[in-house]
């Protein structure tokens, strides 16, 4: 074979490598940006439209009071003990949903070249935050039950809202129609 | 379903229509108005609304909607409390893509508010301790 016929060759072996590392790569970029979407809807209407505003609902004292004053001690008893843990489930569902988007972002991040340090910064010190206001949270309902953590409750709600906000802020997802979608919570 | 009286009889309507092998929805009038796919999805989309309505409400307030319900079915009040305490129908009022604790919390203030009324209705032996009880 004659030199020009190997360097055609080897011209054609870096062509197709070069195509099929291109083609990788586009497939990586594109999954990277769903779950880069999918970390800034992480509340959103398709999802759980509920997960937050639970909340309020399972620590409710008013709900309590009522079935505590107008039913058997032994209904009450079983009602305050199924809110207990379903306190506990809801802390723990949050957390792990929070986890997930973290995990998502930062996979995400890795490859990005908009990603600016000072907010990354931020979003981690609000996640450690978040997981502070968690671990607070599940400890106290499990010591002092649903009254005793109540106070805690809007740290931690305060907490989940934040980072959801700078989620949306970082996201480029985060527009209008994504705004709409993820409804803040009624107070 | 403005001629339904309370979200809660809305719901138990909502959710009769519905098939519960497919868990898709039917009905004939609105298959006849709009192409089926258009119905089973606006049956669909106002099932989960009414849904998330009510499991958002307080425990006094998803008594009140039982108790409309119960009206609306011209049955004496403990017949009904009765029967749904026992069979617990409102376990398939739940929408499909619900999350388990969501369903949960919701079956678990129907069944505080089925024993609230049950206590007004004195179908339960009234409790000394209830009136001064406080979580």
């Amino acid at each position: 074979m004659t030199p020009s016929a190997w360097l055609f060759l080897a011209s054609l072996a870096v062509a197709a490598i070069s195509a099929l590392l291109f083609q990788r790569a586009q497939r990586r970029t594109a999954a990277i940006g769903t779950s880069w979407i999918a970390c800034c809807t992480w509340l959103n209407e398709e999802q759980d439209p509920l997960v937050l505003e639970l909340g309020k609902r399972i620590f409710s004292v008013e709900d309590r009071c009522l079935v505590a004053s107008e039913t058997p001690s032994q209904f009450a008893s079983g009602f305050h003990d199924e809110r207990t843990l379903l306190a506990l489930e809801w802390v723990r569902q949050v957390r792990v949903r929070v986890r997930g988007v973290i995990k998502e972002h930062r996979r995400a991040a890795r490859v990005r070249s908009d990603v600016r340090t000072a907010s990354e910064l931020k979003l981690a010190s609000e996640f450690l935050t978040f997981e502070l206001a968690s671990g607070v949270l599940y400890c106290l309902i499990v010591v002092r039950g649903l009254s005793g953590a109540a106070k805690v409750l809007d740290w931690y709600l305060r907490s989940a809202l934040k980072l959801r906000g700078m989620m949306q802020q970082i996201a480029p997802g985060s527009d209008a129609t994504l705004m709409g979608i993820v409804k803040p919570i009624r107070r | 379903m403005a001629n339904i009286p309370g979200d809660f009889a809305r719901l138990i309507y909502l959710a009769s229509t519905r098939d519960y092998n497919s868990g898709g929805y039917h009905h004939a009038g609105l298959t006849r108005q709009f192409d089926e796919q258009v119905a089973q999805q606006a049956l669909a989309a106002c099932h989960k609304e009414i849904f998330r309505r009510l499991v958002l409400h307080s425990v006094a307030e998803l008594v009140e909607e039982v108790e409309i319900y119960v009206r609306s079915t011209r049955l004496p009040l403990s017949t009904v409390v009765r029967a749904w305490s026992r069979l617990q129908p409102y376990q398939v009022t739940i929408p499909a893509d619900c999350s388990s604790l969501t369903a949960r919390l919701f079956a678990s203030n129907v069944m505080a508010a089925l024993a609230v009324l049950a206590s007004r209705e004195g179908l339960v032996r009234p409790d000394p301790q209830s009136a001064s009880r406080r979580p």
